[in-house]
């Protein structure tokens, strides 16, 4: 199996699979551009640090005999929007700073399912909260004024029921 | 800036009262000659062994000092120490100029550090520019207590243990008010960013992808929490609620009730369907729950008593939909009804049964109106039971209730059918009692007769209003309204099922019992799983699918509902 390096944007080299990068469809797009073979110069990653890049390509072993996602988006999209697998949630047990920049990556390297479940997870954060648990969560302030408040109230008095 | 004296214990450390030293070598000498008269006491050789075998060096500089008079407390830290060997460090040798301790040295190196500690701190107080080498000695004092807390394995406890009975301070010395903070202040972390600027530092368009992940009620949720989501949520109205329609809604809802707009659908259209919806589906509930509760010995089959939730989850989803039917249908008739009675005068009970079946014809499915039609006689079956009066004394309660006019009559429900809907009917059901139901169904018969007074200039015109009427009372208070129950939805729907040959006769319409077996059609399956699942799970040699076969087979029933074994 052949292998290239990935060069992150703090210059750490890290070799990995073909198969393994070639998730990233940002990455596959790039190797079939260029035709020939990279195994001796390092492809830069500029956006995505090393410790980013070691988790990324963490996820993408693991999960490079998945099957490609449906072209069609919306075909899958009907199941449970917040369902993550029992390794994906383990993987994303890290600090917030790191979810987020792992969310950016897989947006910059084009891994879909990536994408996929950093959102969820973020999304998990808000599932099921009261605006003022929501707000502890993200550590925001409630800046709204108290018409403004009310008015959002009023819209969705149903909800409230 | 005040200078800090020895006296006058600057604002870092107070000194206690009764220790306080005489010279700014006096705590390590007295902590290193107390644990040295210790280890050459006889008696307590078997148990400081380790101590006593490795620390015959230690404690030169106190040497000609009397013991200390704590002695038990440094024996017992010597078996501490014994016990934790990992507090031992490599820079040991070069903080402890007086210890020489190695690996095996450890309470002397904390000694040692708080020997130095205090010396530091005592010269600090004698030295003129106290401002700025307190600064400095606080630093050096913090990196000293970090350096031992991060090293050891119970870090800061364990630290100040071995430091209180060796030097004979009082513990409160290391957690003095201003001590704690110097040490927290090394040993915390850069402060980083928070989850909400983490969030808005992400681009919008992946904003976005994590909010349309959420069901419409944590969105709301997340409008509420601030003017940055609301911000966020509001500008992106269209493509949120055409996503929420695109993951979270059956397409049967949406073509039942479909969007205001199918390229810009708003929030106002989620908000008013998730109503319809949660109208539906707490009704659903209500009814399956009194169907159990009143006739579980007669129609259902025998159970464990813990089934009984899952039952009524599952009779309650597949119940919801064909309820959301009647709503729609209800919804439909009444307006329809209202519109073609302002252009063409009252309509004749043949047109009001006419529009029905239009209406039934436009927007169901045969299999919808089949299983609508099962599921509102089921419905009006379980809000008769409510409405009559039974029990020991039935003629005198009825007697009663007309007297009290707290018994609706029954072309009382057919206006509550329509007038009402099923909101009106799933609030009836938040009362318990069946006799609150009845009150409940009493009330606005009565508000709307009040109404309808009013509508045709009879009487309670001039009258002030007592009750704030709801807006459909308002609306359909001119509606010409057949007192004939099977005049709404039952005859109608026959009509249909009949012209399109769904049904040869009378006798094909479902017996209550029957409905309820429909209703309970799989329900053990998905409780339960499926029965190959179990049997994958045992290692039975049994022939597997004849049993299958037998028991995932539902009874047959004939139209009486009478179970007829296979």
């Amino acid at each position: 199996m052949s292998t290239i390096k990935l060069l992150s944007s703090d210059n750490a080299e890290l070799a990995v699979d073909k198969e393994v990068a070639e998730r990233s469809i940002l990455i596959k797009n790039m190797l079939e551009d260029v035709g020939g073979d990279m195994s001796d110069q390092a492809i830069p990653i500029p956006n995505v640090n090393e410790a980013v890049l070691r988790k990324v390509i963490e996820w993408c072993e693991h999960h490079k005999s998945d099957p490609p996602p449906p072209a069609d988006e919306d075909s899958d999209s009907r199941k449970k929007s917040t369902d993550i697998e029992e390794w994906d949630q383990k993987f994303m047990q890290v600090d917030q700073e790191m979810l987020f920049e792992i969310i950016l990556a897989a947006n910059y390297l084009d891994i879909k399912p990536l994408l996929d479940v950093g959102c969820k997870t973020v999304a998990n954060m808000i599932k099921g909260k009261s605006p003022e648990e929501i707000r502890k969560t993200f550590n925001i302030q409630n800046d709204f004024t108290p018409e403004e408040e009310d008015q959002i109230r009023r819209e969705n008095e149903w909800a409230e029921e | 800036m005040a200078t800090t004296t020895i006296d006058q214990p600057g604002p870092l450390i107070q000194w206690p009262q009764y220790e306080k030293p005489n010279n700014p070598l006096a705590s390590s000498s007295f902590s290193c000659n107390s644990a040295l008269s210790e280890l050459e006491h006889p008696a307590e050789n078997s148990l400081i062994n380790k101590c006593a075998s490795s620390s015959d060096t230690v404690g030169v500089i106190g040497a000609g000092r009397p013991p200390h008079p704590m002695t038990t407390s440094v024996d017992t830290k010597c078996r501490r120490i014994v016990q934790t060997p990992s507090i031992a460090t490599p820079d040991t040798n070069r903080s402890l100029k007086m210890g020489r301790a190695r690996s095996d040295g450890n309470a002397r190196y904390i000694k040692g550090v708080f020997s130095r500690l205090s010396s530091r701190i005592f010269a600090v107080g004698k030295q003129k520019n106290a401002s700025t080498d307190l600064t400095k000695q606080e630093s050096e004092s913090a990196q000293y207590l970090r350096r031992c807390s991060l090293q050891s394995d119970k870090p800061l406890a364990t630290c100040n243990r071995e430091v209180v009975s060796g030097s004979g301070l009082r513990r409160s010395w290391l957690f003095d008010k201003k001590m704690i903070p110097v040490v927290a202040l090394e040993t915390t972390p850069k402060e980083r960013p928070s989850a909400g600027s983490l969030f808005f530092r992400l681009p919008v368009e992946l904003r976005l992808e994590i909010v349309t992940k959420l069901i419409y009620s944590d969105i709301i949720s997340l409008r509420k929490a601030s003017r940055s989501f609301n911000d966020l949520i509001v500008s992106n109205e269209h493509e949120i609620t055409r996503r929420q329609i695109q993951v979270f809604i059956e397409p049967r809802y949406t073509i039942l009730y479909p969007p205001d707009s199918p390229t810009k659908p708003t929030f106002a259209y989620l908000s008013k369907l998730a109503t319809k919806s949660i109208a539906a589906s707490e009704l659903s509930r209500a009814l399956v729950t009194q169907l159990y509760d009143e006739f579980q010995d007669k129609y259902f089959e025998p159970h464990s008593s813990d089934a009984k939730p899952l039952i009524v989850r599952y009779m309650t989803e597949r119940l919801r939909f064909s309820i959301m039917v009647i709503q729609h249908f209800l919804e439909q008739f009444a307006e329809r009804k209202l519109r073609h009675d302002r252009h063409n005068g009252y309509a004749s009970r043949a047109d009001d049964i006419q529009l029905q079946e239009a209406i039934m014809e436009k927007y169901y499915t045969s299999e919808q109106l089949i299983e609508a039609s099962d599921f509102y006689r089921l419905t009006l079956y379980l809000l008769w039971q409510n409405v009559s009066v039974c029990g020991a004394n039935e003629r005198m309660k009825r007697i009663w209730a007309i007297l009290t006019d707290t018994l609706p009559a029954v072309q009382d429900i057919t206006k509550f059918m329509i007038v009402g809907g099923v909101p009106a009917l799933r609030n009836v059901y938040r009362n318990r009692k069946p006799a609150s139901r009845r009150k409940a169904m009493a009330r606005f018969s009565t508000l709307y007769k009040s109404e309808q007074a009013r509508a045709t200039n009879v009487g309670a015109t001039l009258l002030p209003r007592v009750y704030q009427p709801p807006e459909n009372m308002r609306r359909y208070s001119k509606l010409a309204i057949s007192p004939n129950i099977f005049h709404l939805w039952i005859h109608p729907a026959q009509n249909v099922l009949f012209r399109n040959d769904l049904i040869d006769g009378l006798n094909q319409f479902r017996c209550i019992d029957d409905i309820v077996g429909t209703l309970l059609e799989g329900w053990e399956e998905w409780a339960y799983g499926t029965q190959e699942d179990a049997e994958s799970d045992s290692d039975d040699d049994t022939e597997d699918g004849d049993e299958i076969s037998e028991i995932s087979v539902p009874p047959t029933r004939d139209s009486c509902g009478i179970s007829v074994d296979s």
